[in-house]
């Protein structure tokens, strides 16, 4: 058999092993090249610190047979991870808490003879509402005197994104989708605002000054990296710089399209609370394990389902209103429920090398139930997506699908309506009904309270 | 050899990164340093006061016996 065979595709670069699938399970394999790296981690008590602090995934040791014999030192089961997203997912503070998590891990890791090798954002994963570093053989044993080689990773996937954000742009955390090794830091350092470059403040160094070394060293032999020697202190110093530095950023949604969105809505309190129990009930006919909320705005309904146990993502494409739901989760402890940034026009793609290093949205799925409430119109009408095509979608991402229809009447539409043309004669009850009753057929059907809406359960053929 | 030639690294750490990170770390560590060192007077400065450096504390005497 190819030893290649089984393994994921995101985990090629690292020599220290990869990962691999097999009867559905995900397994880890150790090579022999990392085994001393392996058993420091074990005996100087960074597994037991970073796993009790909830900052590093936990594994088991398996007996399976490992994916490449040949290379293998052990096979580790880590705890499976619900849903795997990406940093062009995230909203400000998802980012800025992962950030500081790996700063985090590293001084931990420091203290007990190690270091991070890697600084890779791709690395930490949302689980239970919190950021956990995902990849156990990111650990390397730490020598006196050698510098930290992922602080360019940490700089390109971490602080660029974040000032950019927090100065600039939110939406520049987007180039991150094109870039996959984060930002370059001439490009941010281009971007950011002149005042950064002043002094020696933390963006001024860790940035400019670090685009410009680039630059200037780019082509210049190791023999001039071999000398550098930089004390553990030294090294603690320049965390705590970092820390510093990310620290004061900080992004405050302002005039976006979303931001109170439900206080601007056509519902009523009592039409909210009656449309939230219809939601529940629905949810409760069909009994989902896993759910997708598309277009979830800061998460009100998509607790319907994070409530009742269902592992949830909760997407929108306004960063405010997922910097919203996040931040309410932070702060109430909410586990099951994750919300990120997702355009559904255009939803993450796949790529890196063969496109395999990251998965597109869909590849990540089936769930069980996918969720669209006051969606539909503007796929159709805003986005010009025939109904059929919407449908389509849905049935690849989920068996069940819970579905609010948006007629013409409402205002909301008339909104959109308002400054075009309407050429969307099929766009009625009926109209939805035929384009849907080729792939689902309807189980449940009810009008909103309060409100010119209905809502369908819909299960797929 | 060097030691951090030896090291396998499957990440290129970049020459420019290595000394900007030598120069933050050290820069930053030694400005903690002097201020610490100088904050007597710094604070004394903006304070309009004269400096009076702090007395060394008393070492026990151990006369030889």
């Amino acid at each position: 058999m190819n030893p290649g065979s089984e393994r994921i595709g995101a985990s090629f670069r690292d020599p220290s092993g990869f990962i691999f699938k097999r009867d559905g399970v995900l397994y880890r394999q150790v090579n022999q090249s990392y085994s001393n790296a392996y058993e420091k981690l074990i005996s100087s008590g960074v597994y037991a610190a970073l796993t009790k602090a909830g900052a590093l995934i936990p594994h088991t040791e398996s007996t399976v047979k490992p994916a490449d014999p040949l290379l293998a030192y052990k096979v580790l089961q880590p705890e499976p991870v619900p849903f795997i997203s990406y940093p062009y997912e995230w909203s400000f503070s998802q980012l800025k808490d992962a950030a500081l998590l790996t700063l985090a891990v590293t001084r931990t890791a420091l203290e007990k003879g190690m270091i991070l090798k890697d600084a890779s954002a791709y690395n930490i994963q949302f689980i239970n509402g919190k950021p956990v570093l995902i990849d156990t053989l990111s650990f390397d044993i730490y020598q006196e005197g050698a510098p930290w080689d992922a602080y360019r990773q940490f700089c390109q996937h971490f602080l660029a994104p974040l000032a950019l954000a927090s100065m600039v742009d939110i939406r520049l955390t987007q180039l991150l989708r094109v870039y996959i090794d984060g930002i370059p830091l001439d490009l941010a350092s281009r971007l950011l605002p002149g005042k950064t470059k002043m002094g020696l403040s933390g963006l001024a160094l860790h940035i400019h000054m670090h685009a410009r070394a680039q630059q200037q060293y780019a082509d210049k032999a190791v023999s001039q990296a071999a000398a550098v020697k930089i004390s553990k202190a030294a090294l603690l110093n320049l965390l705590n710089s970092l820390e510093k530095t990310i620290q004061p950023l900080k992004w405050e949604p302002k005039g976006t399209e979303w931001g109170n969105y439900y206080s601007a809505t056509n519902y009523s309190d009592d039409a909210l609370k009656s449309k939230g129990m219809l939601v529940g009930k629905f949810v409760e006919r069909v009994s989902p394990k896993t759910a997708w909320d598309l277009g979830a705005n800061n998460g009100l309904f998509s607790r319907e389902l994070s409530k009742r146990g269902v592992v949830t993502i909760a997407s929108d494409i306004d960063p405010a209103a997922v910097e919203q739901n996040y931040l309410a989760i932070k702060s109430t402890g909410e586990r099951c429920l994750l919300p990120l940034v997702m355009d559904l026009t255009n939803p993450s793609p796949a790529m890196g090398w063969a496109h395999s290093e990251r998965n597109s949205l869909l590849e990540r799925g089936p769930v069980d139930l996918v969720m669209a409430l006051a969606l539909i119109h503007h796929l159709a009408i805003s986005n010009n997506v025939p109904l059929e095509t919407v449908a389509e979608f849905l049935a690849s991402a989920a068996k069940y699908a819970i579905v609010e229809f948006v007629p013409k009447s409402d205002s909301q539409v008339k909104r959109l309506l308002a400054t075009r043309k309407d050429i969307f004669d099929r766009y009625t009850e009926a109209g939805f009904e035929t384009a849907f009753s080729g792939l689902f057929e309807i189980l449940e059907k009810e009008p909103i309270p309060g409100s010119q809406r209905t809502l369908y359960l819909l299960r797929k053929r | 050899m060097h030691v951090i030639l030896l090291k396998l690294n499957y990440l290129d750490p970049g020459s420019g990164s290595l000394l900007v990170q030598l120069v933050a770390a050290g820069l930053l560590g030694s400005i903690g340093i002097l201020t610490k060192i100088f904050w007597g007077r710094i604070k004394a400065f903006f304070k309009g006061e004269k400096y009076v450096p702090p007395q060394p504390a008393e070492e026990e005497d151990k006369t030889e016996e």
